[in-house]
């Protein structure tokens, strides 16, 4: 028996897989499973944090509050900070 | 046949039932991948449906610029087993069945040995030699897509195939010797 032939015949048997009948349909129920609580409950801490990882646009959206935020924040203690120098001053 | 990205399209725009023609056009190669890199075969299909679901959670984020669908399942299919193997610690592949090219007892029986030989042989390369071995001699995948999936150069890709076709030729030569 040749190295390759050795070689080639159990690289052909690990291609050779049996997947289960109802693989297909277990995937999908819960997929379903996943949408029904999507729906039935849609704003739970672990669709918000599904949904700021997952959508880029949310995951923008997010950056772009808190950098609103923080730039907000600044400004009212510049504010803060200035009308009390003009006070004491 | 559809595309992968029409299908895509079909289920981000809520129709969540094509998402089962993805699952039945890549169930086969997720599992046997999976199947390759963990022991245990109930173990590989849970985890090949973590791998669906994940991609369904994550399908939004699929960006068909960057990679094919094909490659984008493999490299969650990638994490999934990493995470899998860490968990139940079972780094080994499966005992081979029997083989109908071989008829003789004495050929079957040859052929088992230079087999269990091969599969320890495989389990005995770093996890980044077996996947990429796996990528491409399992599932013929070209040594680009392997080397997007690793995250890793084309040539460090060639090199784990390399060693790893090393590896597993010494392991025959070695028993081949035995028996001469």
């Amino acid at each position: 028996m040749k190295d390759n032939e050795v070689y080639e015949s159990w690289r052909q048997e690990k291609r050779q897989i049996d997947v289960s009948q109802n693989f297909t349909e277990k995937v999908m129920n819960q997929v379903y499973q996943l949408e029904q609580s999507r729906k039935s409950s849609p704003l739970t801490m672990e669709g918000l944090i599904e949904l700021i990882s997952f959508h880029p646009l949310a995951k923008t959206g997010l950056i772009a509050a808190g950098a609103v935020t923080g730039i907000v924040r600044l400004i009212i203690m510049i504010q803060a900070i200035l009308s009390n120098g003009v006070i004491n001053g | 046949m559809i595309e992968d990205t029409g299908i895509i399209r079909a289920v981000l725009e809520g129709d969540t039932e094509s998402f089962r023609l993805l699952v039945q056009r890549y169930q086969k190669p997720v599992i046997r991948m999976t199947a390759n890199l963990i022991k245990d075969r109930h173990i590989c299909e849970d985890v090949a449906q973590e791998v669906f679901l994940a991609a369904y959670k994550k399908l939004p984020s699929f960006d068909p610029a960057r990679s094919s669908f094909s490659t984008w399942l493999f490299t969650i299919a990638k994490n999934k087993s990493i995470n899998a193997m860490k968990k139940k610690r079972v780094l080994s592949v499966s005992n081979p069945p029997e083989n109908p090219d071989f008829s003789e007892p004495a050929d079957s029986l040859l052929r088992d040995e230079l087999f269990i030989e091969l599969d320890k042989a495989m389990k005995s390369l770093s996890p980044g030699h077996r996947r990429a071995l796996v990528l491409a001699e399992f599932e013929n995948l070209p040594y680009e897509q392997i080397a997007q999936i690793e995250g890793v150069r084309i040539g460090t890709i060639k090199s784990r195939i390399n060693r790893a076709k090393h590896r597993l030729r010494s392991a025959l030569e070695g028993i081949n010797g035995e028996i001469k």
